[in-house]
């Protein structure tokens, strides 16, 4: 509900932990794990078991390239543009159940709400497309365009309401 | 005078009846059509079962639609094409190779084929109150050989007659008045039209009277293609349980799982057979009569000049190739069908499903069905072991969703799939146990000023009491651990920790962190709230952690795509929804420690149960009367249950029952294994694993954490040359 209201919030925190010292980027697992099992006689009172280190995050994958979402993305654009709208939709859906980690097929389907003038959907799928954006810049900015555009036209609708 | 009036009245009343004769047309309902493409997770036998689910059938030479061969590693297929509402998708003929289980490529022939969307398989049908069930066909569609054997056995001077044949009329008069009784009607296509739309099942002489002349009628106003075409349409063909199978292209599917044009001569001479008498005839109940009859009509076609005798020896030499049993059994996807009817009875009425024709695409996938219902299959029977748990005695449900988009992809209610009773995956309430955890942490977690993975929780005993009521929580193994990181306590489901946790968040903020995760209805204001004391259904837990799954938006649990009236026209989509709930850098955390409950915690043997990394929690109730596993991949979330009907211990824990069949389902996916990719907003500090002090990357014993970005950690810090 509130998930695109923290997007410009989040690019603060970003740029205010630039100058924190540790790195903010997803480490490599450099951890031997046979010596986490092993307890070092000095460790400090505050720990009384060593801490498991917890699973390495993957690395942000980009989505890659795969003929059959560029085919249905083709096929979306033709149909959004021939003014098919439920169709685009339908067929942007394909291409999402096959790759439904990949933030730009997120951002297409709310430029076709957007169309739709479906806009409370717009703005929950541009947020889902941001959430997925893993630092495509040029992605978040689409989206935040998507949002504002959004936004204007609801309070559009509530000021002639 | 009277005559006249009589005459008039007949006539009046065929062309009233045939003029607003409106058949009852059954819902279709389908799974989701298999969409093929370069990189798609599919073993060759999955695909195979798909096709064969469709009806298609194994041939040497793939050189018609609904045909494949398979060769080790490679599978021909024609697809018929389908016309979706989103468009039509033409017939291919396509080489698939595949590589293990991965498809690799998809070959054409000349134009490229980026990907492949195979017709969906119809999973069900809800029948009309008059349980007539019918396929509507038109007549070009029609082999012409089907034409030709009903007209030789039924009604040779079809096309020439005015609707009796005096002939006929006169040769059953003798063979009746011989017997003293009404044994054959003689009567034309016509006439047997008008007993099937008009009148009953009732033979007397009064009724013959109406029917010649009705008939007569008939034939005066309509063109014999359409009194032939309503007549396909219409033929009682056959009986399956109390659903009447009417018309020809309805009897292809239900005798042989093929469209009619895909039959070959002897079938379809088959199928004009059995209007004479489908009970009698019937292939699966008298083979030897129906091979009998196949042949009088194959000899009937030879004599009308309609098939050399070539032809027909070579046909009587054709095996009667029905199906076992037939494709589409009510009792199939029962308890996923039962999802679709409610949902479907939010906008329609149970008329227009019943008999208004619509078309309802569903988002089952019947590869996850068969992996779920064999993982019960597998699993459940060996769990069964020793006095505590004779054979027969648990129970199960599981049900398995896409985690980004909420379509339910599987569904089952109980140990016998096909059971059409109680639907425990939507209806058994039970409680569920530590799977409510992982709201407790997000809970705290979403509070980073206060809580990060590492807050030391208090894992010591308490005694809450309110009101004469006292409640002495205990863990697990009985155990106080005393101080833990947060993570652990979740990670080990202690109870002791997460109580004071829950306590100190308040129960209120867990109850609307449920709501939240799409939990609804009356929540349970107690702190017994933070340890599962709360009964849900598989369905309802499935929801909540698709939440997680779906890294923190919310897809409402989704069974419909969309339905179509009889003409393809859409009615209704339903289309793709999500709400953003939990920020992505708060449901990261909760993932993460998730997917930890899987490599270290209490699901620590589901790596090797499931041949997969994954995300998830155990569920373990009082006295081992509920096991629990809810979890999830990068594309799959899924939820399991194990316990008994009579609610009496199973003494199986989360870990050691449902965890099982969840492992299976995913073994026999081979899904996927968690996507754990940081979004914006998480920054990785190194701690000292031995001290739980910040410190720096690279140092011995360091270990990368998330926390939230831009935020202090109340930690001390260590250098790398103070160890």
């Amino acid at each position: 509900m509130n998930g695109m209201k923290w997007l410009p919030v989040l690019s603060v925190v970003l740029s205010a932990c630039a100058s924190a010292p540790p790195a903010s980027a997803p480490p490599a697992p450099v951890v031997d794990r046979s010596q986490t099992s092993a307890p070092a006689p000095e460790a400090a009172a505050a720990q009384s078991t060593p801490l498991t280190p917890l699973p390495a995050a993957t690395a942000a994958p980009p989505p890659p390239p795969n003929p059959a979402v560029v085919a249905l993305l083709n096929q979306a654009e033709t149909q959004g543009r021939g003014g098919r709208v439920d169709q685009a939709a339908a067929t942007l859906e394909r291409a999402l159940r096959i790759q439904p980690g990949n933030g730009w097929l997120w951002h297409r389907l709310a430029a076709v709400r957007l169309q739709q003038q479906r806009y409370g959907e717009v703005l929950e799928l541009a947020a889902k497309s941001s959430a997925l954006a893993h630092g495509d810049e040029k992605l978040i900015q689409a989206n935040d365009d998507l949002i504002a555009k959004a936004k204007a036209a609801l309070a559009g609708r509530r000021g002639r309401g | 005078m009277a005559i006249l009036a009589w005459g008039a009245w007949i006539d009046h009343t065929v062309r009233e009846a045939f003029e607003q004769h409106r058949w009852t047309l059954p819902a279709q309902v389908y799974a989701r059509p298999l969409e093929l493409y370069a990189g798609l997770t599919l073993p060759p036998a999955a695909l195979l079962d798909e096709l064969r689910r469709l009806g298609y059938r194994e041939t040497a030479a793939v050189d018609g639609p609904g045909q494949y061969h398979a060769t080790p590693g490679e599978i021909t297929l024609h697809t018929r094409g389908f016309a979706f509402s989103d468009g039509v998708e033409p017939p291919h003929r396509a080489l698939l190779r595949f590589d293990g289980r991965v498809l690799k490529t998809l070959d054409g022939g000349t134009a490229a084929l980026p990907l492949l969307r195979l017709e969906p398989v119809e999973i069900a049908r809800i029948a009309p109150r008059d349980r007539q069930d019918r396929i509507l066909v038109q007549l070009p569609e029609v082999p012409q050989a089907l034409i030709d054997a009903l007209l030789a056995v039924e009604d040779r001077n079809f096309y020439s007659h005015g609707g009796i044949d005096p002939l006929g009329v006169m040769r059953a008069l003798w063979v009746n008045l011989r017997s003293g009784e009404i044994r054959q009607g003689g009567s034309t296509i016509t006439q047997q039209l008008v007993k099937n739309l008009f009148l009953g099942r009732e033979r007397s002489y009064a009724r013959k009277f109406n029917e010649v002349f009705m008939a007569l009628a008939l034939e005066r106003h309509y063109r014999k293609d359409e009194i032939l075409e309503t007549y396909l349409n219409s033929v009682y063909l056959g009986q399956d349980g109390d659903r009447a199978i009417h018309g020809f292209a309805l009897a292809a599917e239900f005798y042989f799982g093929r469209p009619l044009s895909e039959l070959t001569v002897a079938q379809l001479a088959l199928l004009a057979g059995l209007a004479r008498g489908a009970s009698y005839y019937d292939p699966r109940r008298f083979p030897e009569r129906a091979l009998e009859r196949r042949l009088t009509v194959l000899q009937a076609m030879v004599e009308t000049g309609r098939l050399t005798p070539a032809a027909a020896a070579a046909g009587a030499q054709e095996p009667l190739a029905v199906t076992p049993k037939p494709l589409f059994r009510q009792a199939r996807y029962t308890a996923f069908m039962d999802l679709v009817r409610r949902q479907l009875a939010q906008d329609y009425r149970e008329e227009d499903l019943r008999s208004a024709g619509l078309r309802i695409f569903t988002t089952l996938d019947p590869r996850t069905q068969s992996a779920a219902e064999d993982a019960i299959g597998q699993e459940l029977p060996a769990l069964e072991t020793g006095r505590e748990r004779p054979r027969g005695s648990l129970q199960a449900a599981l049900a398995a969703a896409a985690g980004d988009t909420g379509e339910v992809l599987a569904l089952v209610g109980g140990r016998d799939p096909q059971y059409a009773g109680f639907n425990r995956v939507l209806d058994a309430r039970r409680p569920i146990g530590s799977l409510v955890k992982p709201a407790v942490y997000l809970t705290a977690l979403q509070r980073p000023a206060e809580y990060n993975v590492l807050t030391p929780l208090a894992d010591t005993p308490l005694t809450w009491e309110r009101g004469g009521t006292r409640w002495t929580p205990q863990n697990y193994d009985g155990v106080a651990h005393g101080n833990v990181p947060l993570y652990q306590a979740l990670v080990h489901s202690y109870n002791l920790a997460t109580v004071h946790l829950g306590l100190a968040l308040g129960v209120d903020a867990i109850i609307r962190q449920l709501h939240a995760l799409g939990i609804g209805g009356d929540l349970p204001a107690y702190p017994s709230l933070f340890l599962g004391a709360v009964p849900l259904s598989p369905f309802e837990v499935l929801q909540m952690y698709q939440c997680f799954a779906g890294k923190g938006f919310r897809a409402p649990l989704r069974a419909i795509r969309e339905v179509l009236d009889h003409d393809g026209r859409p009615l209704t989509r339903y289309g793709l929804r999500v709400e953003a709930i939990i920020k992505p850098e708060h449901v990261f955390l909760v993932d993460t420690l998730l997917a930890e409950v899987a490599r270290s915690g209490t699901a620590a043997a589901l790596p090797r149960l499931s041949a997969g990394t994954y995300a998830g929690k155990t569920g373990t109730t009082n006295d081992l009367r509920d096991s629990w596993f809810a979890g999830f991949g990068r594309d799959t979330v899924a939820v399991a249950w194990v316990g008994r009907d009579d609610n009496a211990p199973t003494g199986l824990s989360g870990a050691t029952g449902a965890m099982r069949l969840w492992a299976a389902l995913m073994r026999n996916l081979a899904a996927p294994g968690v996507d754990l990719t940081p979004p914006a907003g998480i920054e990785w500090r190194w701690v000292d694993v031995n001290t739980g002090a910040l410190t720096d990357r690279g140092c011995l014993r360091a270990a990368p954490f998330p926390f939230i970005a831009g935020r202090q950690v109340a930690a001390s810090y260590q250098p790398c040359s103070a160890m």
